[in-house]
């Protein structure tokens, strides 16, 4: 699995000279700073200095555009814990519980939390990489539509009936808002519920929405706040607490180990990636946990299980980028465009021929994770000071970064009618006990589900048993029926227990 | 959290979700009653609108139908006007531009909060509005409408 002859020639290229480590440490600031400012992509911020390594070599331009991959994904989450504004669509799950542990004053160990978990997972994520990537790259091979669009649906179903009590309302939201996720052209060119509208043909801008849902309309319900954070002796930033989370994270090795193995699986999956990942980690932490209902009320497990998958996801795409060259999100796609441009082909004959150059990788990456860490602890006490401004500046400023950033992600004043839309609605829906991340997940899914639904369609021929000869997708479809009705299941047969033993 | 007070707004919102289920499906099916074109909507759509009739079944069997249940909070009412200000916030970018807006709708956040200290509300909102849409007008690849700064 390992050719140690081209593992020498890997160390070789990185320590022959220092050059390719001088693109690093910029790399890992330009992801903090664009994963940190809600609205600015990670994959924009690659898409920007990319012509920049038109002047680096191969393993050098790598380096510099993974440096900007690892320090975004920490970064993203820094917004969705101290405003609840995920920075990109692989942190909605931080903010679940990073969000309600900075209102409880442990920003602090929220943010060591999510800077442990993104380090941990990061190096766990090259190390599964590092040893798999040929059986791996196999693996995503034999992943077709309809296991996609089953790991969709039990993915869209475990987050919609997260709400206990009011599934049927998390049910609704989530369904509505995959529903909203397909307005616009399908991929046969037929456009549905644009209104006639130009702008809405290549569908709801979903980022904007996201941004609308999560972040504005949760804004409107603290306007008459004083703080994030009431008490004033929690406000606070201290170092000692951030290596407190630290500590926090580590307490959890399974919640981690759990994430990062969702990380790089689901990672893998062109088009699914990060974005379902954390979620998928965070219901899953929450599940087997022993008290699910402390989650969304600031469980450090819930940060743990998200940052850990969000973090190893980059691994796992990765993966799918070097070994079948097919990017699996926007920050893969733009590497490759660098490969592109260093006429590079990736896929099993890079792999094979230029073995040297993807350990070299791989092993810059685990550097990357040390350097993480040390610059990430210099960022989060700037960073953590947010907590002492009061709400009466913070809100209208994080509502004017989120309409710019709207206005970056489209070009045109779509983003920022769309931020305006959707935070009406998030407000609306939030008001009346809906589960907003479910309708946000659903759009974020609705269109993928769609492509999923039809390919299988088409290799099918519309035939029904062709779903019996796929085992993967049953076995997702009984864990998805497992998840909505286990508990009940359990419930009934205890009942039935009890009373017969009575 | 359930209330005494009739609320009619829950019963409204799940009429609203059922309403553009309906519409969003009538849609569809007016571009194309292909099977490819509603693989996806059409059973979507029925389970959505199955969800809504379950949910008013056992919202009028237990008396809740017109009670509100959702996270505690204030009323609507008194966050509409923060809700109303973003709104003309955003409809104004079109006209008085990103910079100019944006220092009006700070100072004006503000002033709706209670700051009445006249050089940090003014300071701010200035420093701010023109600082982020100088910032933002630089990182972008496209052209922001501005009143005052360069586009």
């Amino acid at each position: 699995m390992i050719d140690l002859a081209a593992v020498e020639q890997g160390l070789a290229l990185l320590f022959s000279s220092f050059a390719p480590w001088m693109v690093v440490v910029p790399g890992i600031v330009i992801g903090l700073i664009f994963g940190a400012t809600p609205g600015l992509q990670i994959s924009m911020a690659m898409a920007i200095f990319l012509p920049m390594t038109l002047y680096m070599d191969f393993v050098q331009a790598m380096l510099f555009l993974t440096a900007i991959f690892t320090g975004g994904s920490f970064g993203s989450g820094i917004p969705a814990i101290l405003m609840n504004i995920p920075g990109t669509s692989s942190a909605i799950a931080t903010a679940f519980d990073g969000y309600p542990m900075a209102r409880q004053g442990k920003h602090n160990q929220a943010l060591g939390v999510a800077l442990a978990s993104s380090v941990i997972g990061v190096l766990m994520g090259y190390l599964i990489l590092f040893v798999m990537i040929q059986p791996l790259s196999f693996m995503v091979l034999k992943l077709g539509p309809a296991e996609m669009f089953a790991i969709i649906l039990w993915g869209m179903t475990l987050i919609a009936s997260l709400r206990g009590e009011q599934m049927l309302k998390g049910l609704m939201a989530g369904f509505v808002g995959m529903l909203v996720g397909t307005i616009g052209f399908n991929e046969l060119g037929m456009a549905r519920g644009t209104m006639g509208q130009t702008y809405l043909l290549d569908g709801v801008p979903v980022i904007p929405a996201m941004m609308g849902m999560f972040a504005a309309s949760e804004l409107f319900k603290l306007a008459n706040k004083g703080y994030i954070v009431e008490s004033e002796a929690s406000r606070k930033v201290r170092v000692g607490e951030i290596f407190q989370g630290f500590k926090m994270a580590v307490a959890y090795p399974w919640v981690l180990i759990r994430g990062g193995l969702i990380g790089v699986f689901v990672g893998a999956v062109p088009g699914v990636g990060s974005s379902v990942s954390n979620l998928l980690s965070y219901v899953e932490t929450q599940r087997r946990d022993e008290d699910p209902s402390s989650f969304g009320k600031g469980n450090p497990k819930g940060v743990v299980a998200s940052e850990s998958a969000n973090s190893t996801s980059e691994a796992g795409s990765m993966a799918t980028l070097l070994a079948l060259g097919i990017p699996g999100g926007g920050a893969t796609a733009v590497m490759l465009a660098a490969f592109a441009m260093h006429n590079i082909t990736g896929g099993p004959q890079f792999i094979r021929q230029q073995t040297d150059v993807v350990y070299a990788i791989i092993f810059a990456n685990f550097a990357q994770v040390f350097l993480l860490m040390v610059i990430g602890l210099l960022f989060i006490p700037l960073l953590a000071n947010i907590v002492k401004v009061p709400m009466r500046y913070l809100i209208p400023s994080v509502l004017v970064l989120a309409v710019m950033g709207s206005f970056g992600l489209t070009g045109n004043m779509t983003g920022p009618a769309t931020v305006l839309i959707f935070a009406v609605v998030g407000w609306l829906l939030r008001h009346y006990g809906y589960s907003v991340p479910a309708a946000v997940i659903g759009m974020l899914l609705g269109a993928m589900a769609e492509k999923s639904l039809l390919h299988s369609y088409q290799i099918s021929g519309g035939d029904l048993a062709y779903v019996l000869e796929r085992p993967v997708t049953l076995i997702i479809l009984a864990l998805l029926i497992i998840s909505l009705f286990g508990q009940r299941l359990v419930g009934w047969f205890r009942g039935r227990q009890r009373t017969a033993g009575a | 959290m359930t209330t005494n007070k009739r609320d009619y707004g829950d019963l409204l919102v799940l009429m609203a979700l059922a309403g553009f289920t309906l519409w969003y499906l009538m849609d569809a099916i007016r571009v194309s009653s292909a099977v490819q074109n509603l693989l996806l909507i059409l059973p979507l759509s029925f389970v959505v609108l199955a969800i809504v009739l379950l949910e008013v079944v056992l919202r009028l069997k237990d008396g809740t139908l017109f009670q509100r249940q959702g996270e505690e909070g204030e009323p609507l009412f008194r966050t509409l006007p923060v809700v109303g200000l973003f709104a003309a916030y955003v409809i104004s970018l079109a006209t008085l531009g990103f910079d100019v807006a944006t220092v009006v709708f700070v100072a004006l956040f503000l002033l709706l909060k209670g700051e009445r200290n006249w050089l940090l509300l003014g300071g701010y909102s200035l420093v701010f509005g023109f600082g982020v849409a100088f910032f933002f007008a630089e990182m972008l690849p496209y052209p922001m409408h501005m009143l005052v700064l360069p586009d």
